[in-house]
């Protein structure tokens, strides 16, 4: 027998094995319609995961955020999930409340937003009539005067870009538009200047608004609502991450909170608040941001570089993702620059797509406890056009929990190199391994895939091949065929490389 | 009834029909691409939401076999990308009874067994395309079409993924007690996980 027929009749073989299975309730058109509205909670929550990510590759200008829980279209698919309630309808709260003059004034205040163009659809921003604006929050916080206003949304998406597939700003379909305006201590009504890009906000969720420059948080729910916030999340020696929420002792549904101040920023904010109402839990979300354009730059922060980078953008130094990668540490977990060790262990090429020059920066963050967190991001440059990148994503981002200093560490990785582009080219993916220099010349044998390879570790303990097909670990042998160590390798599941299959 | 939801009722039952009349085989078409049951109806009921979103567009919405067909084909290869350090399921367990229970005594029996294990060591469009090409029966233009990629594609990796496949089944001996240990399916297998089962979460 050939073997295409031992092929063919071995497959169909197979397929007879399975009978004739019944299709589940899950896969027609109500499982579909079920799904789809999972699908687009599940898509919020990716968004805020991968917000670090997308801030390389695109201005995201500060304020605009996609954190904003579900949007109108979730509740009319589930009314009786959250309890409903009118937080934006209540009169004016905050210190400054009582100062109708001045909460008038800030109620007139106008909402252009400095950056918007003249709007296609798609960029279009909320400018509430003034009849239809009030007041929601006014008042004095550490380091300032901010204030909440709504109106109506009058940029409500329409047609195809009302597809809830189609949005990322999971507000926008609310009857209701909101922005935050910010001053200097002791403001006045006309030093206060639009802070965060107008947009849609759902009515019966909270807003917020979070300045970790000054540690400034501002919740504002409904009245009985139970706010509670957690500063940071912690880092145990085994790896876990936690939080701790804490009562605000809220009165009249706002909790004004001054946390510690952290003058770096990227990646999510430390804090997190939930809310719970009448029993029912309705949010637990990190709070909006919000940083002074005109603040002063964070002082830069110590790093061990393992071995002697090659920046390998045009950029050079100057693209800097190393300090980049460091500040997101101390900034999403809420630390000190002293409490943390860092150490580089790469920066350097690796393969781009079609030729074009790649960087690779690998950054340890050892936390107080001991864990050690591993961020490994790759940045591909578009070369026409220097300073601008073609597209940027993890190979790694993980917690180990106390053991081998980061430094002595061997980091097996895989990193997909590639961009979001409709037409672009098949991702790059590489196998990459870094161990310490005094290894010498060591070699990484690919285990468990149906090819093999061999990294070569001589040149400063780096080595890099194409990814062998179902590698799951390397071998780290000596010299002399030793073998040293076994280690997995590491991959991050949902980095900025979308092969999305609905595009095929 | 408004016309909109009118139209969402045709759509709805036009969809279950499609559903109701080929379940069965995309099932079956997942599984020889995936050689894991659980992924193949991962796979089809991504490839089915996939296609409910965009139903009205479809070109044949009353049976657009092939575009599922193409979405699975296209997922399954997506998924090896990112899921490529997960285990991977290379045989069914339900055939260890098979084997043990006295098929090994037909040599052609356990040779299938072990085409149907080696499979699994194939590069993952390598076995889409001899799916295509000897399960599905497709032409290698047709092939090249649902794979997005070339004719002369098609022709090298057909070439190279027989070669293989003979080349595996020369070097083992056709007795069945030589046949490496990684032939026996399923339950001599030591851990077994659904590389597929998070695939819709993946997605999501």
């Amino acid at each position: 027998m050939s073997i295409q027929a031992q092929l063919r009749d071995t497959l169909f073989r197979a397929a007879d094995e399975l009978g004739r299975p019944e299709p589940p309730p899950t896969v027609r058109a109500m499982g579909m319609l079920v799904l789809s509205r999972r699908r687009r909670r599940r898509r919020a929550a990716a968004l805020s995961a991968g917000l670090a990510a997308v801030l390389v590759a695109v201005a995201v200008p500060v304020g605009l955020s996609v954190l904003q829980s579900d949007g109108a279209d979730e509740r009319a698919a589930a009314p009786s999930r959250i309890p409903p309630a009118d937080i934006f309808g209540a009169p004016p709260r905050g210190s400054l409340a009582a100062d109708a003059a001045f909460v008038e004034a800030i109620r007139q205040l106008p909402w252009a937003w400095p950056d918007a163009g003249p709007g296609d659809g798609e960029m279009r921003l909320p400018d509430p009539p003034l009849e239809t604006r009030s007041v929601v929050f006014a008042g004095d916080v550490t380091g300032g005067r901010w204030a909440l206003v709504v109106g109506q949304n009058t940029a409500q998406p329409t047609g195809n870009a009302a597809d809830g597939y189609l949005l990322t700003d999971i507000g926008a379909l609310s009857d209701t538009a909101g922005a935050w305006f910010v001053g200097p201590p002791g403001a006045a009504p006309e030093q206060m200047l639009l802070a965060t890009i107008p947009r849609g906000i759902p009515a019966n969720l909270p807003a917020s608004l979070h300045d970790a420059a000054t540690g400034a948080l501002v919740l504002v729910a409904a009245p009985d609502d139970v706010i509670e916030v957690s500063p940071r999340p912690e880092v145990a020696a085994d790896g876990t991450v936690s939080r701790t929420f804490r009562d605000t002792n809220s009165t009249d549904g706002v909790a004004v909170i001054a946390l510690d101040a952290n003058p770096y920023q990227g990646g999510m904010p430390a804090p997190a608040y939930r809310v719970t109402r009448r029993g029912v839990e309705v949010i637990e979300l990190n709070p909006d941001t919000y940083s002074d354009p005109d603040g002063e730059q964070p002082p830069g922060i110590a790093l061990n570089y393992l071995r002697p980078p090659a920046y390998s953008l045009p950029e050079g130094a100057a693209s800097g993702q190393e300090q980049r990668l460091a500040a997101e540490v101390l900034a999403s977990f809420g630390l000190r620059a002293g409490q943390v060790g860092f150490d580089v262990h790469y920066v350097g090429a690796v393969p781009g797509v079609s030729g074009a020059a790649a960087e690779l920066t690998v950054l340890s963050a050892t936390f107080p406890s001991g864990a050690v967190r591993t961020t490994a991001f790759w940045l591909q440059s578009i070369p026409e056009t220097p300073g601008v990148y073609g597209a940027g994503g993890f190979c790694t981002e993980s917690i180990t929990s106390v053991g081998v200093p980061a430094a002595q560490q061997v980091l097996a990785m895989r990193c997909d190199i590639g961009n979001d582009a409709r037409e672009a080219p098949a991702p790059v993916s590489t196998l990459v391994v870094i161990a310490p220099v005094e290894l010498g010349a060591a070699t990484a044998a690919a285990q468990g895939g149906s090819d093999t390879g061999e990294v070569h570790l001589a040149d400063g303990g780096v080595g890099m091949i194409e990814f062998p097909d179902g590698a799951q670990s390397v071998l780290i042998q000596a010299a002399d065929g030793m073998v040293l160590d076994e280690v997995p390798i590491r991959s991050y599941s949902a980095g900025s490389i979308r092969v999305d299959p609905d595009n095929p | 009834m408004t016309s909109s939801a009118a139209d969402s009722g045709s759509v709805h039952e036009q969809f279950d029909a499609f559903v109701t009349r080929r379940y069965a085989a995309l099932v079956r078409f997942g599984y020889v691409l995936t050689g894991d049951r659980a992924g193949a109806e991962d796979l089809v009921q991504t490839a089915l939401f996939l296609s409910f979103r965009r139903w009205a567009r479809l070109a044949d919405p009353a049976d657009p076999v092939a575009y599922v067909r193409r979405t699975m084909v296209n997922a399954q290869i997506s998924w090896s990308r990112r899921l490529s350090s997960r285990e991977r399921l290379l045989a069914e367990p339900t055939e260890a009874e098979e084997y043990t229970s006295g098929g090994h005594e037909d040599g052609r029996e356990v040779e299938r067994l072990y085409l149907w294990s080696q499979l699994g060591s194939l590069p993952v469009r390598m076995r889409a395309v001899l799916v295509l090409r000897f399960y599905e029966d497709l032409s290698e233009a047709e092939t090249a079409n649902v794979l997005g990629c070339s004719v002369g594609t098609v022709k090298s990796q057909t070439s190279r993924g027989l070669a293989r496949l003979r080349r595996t089944l020369a070097d083992a001996d056709p007795e069945p007690a030589s046949f490496p240990e990684s032939a026996r399916p399923a339950a001599a297998q030591p851990a077994v996980s659904g590389s597929m089962s998070a695939g819709m979460e993946n997605l999501e």
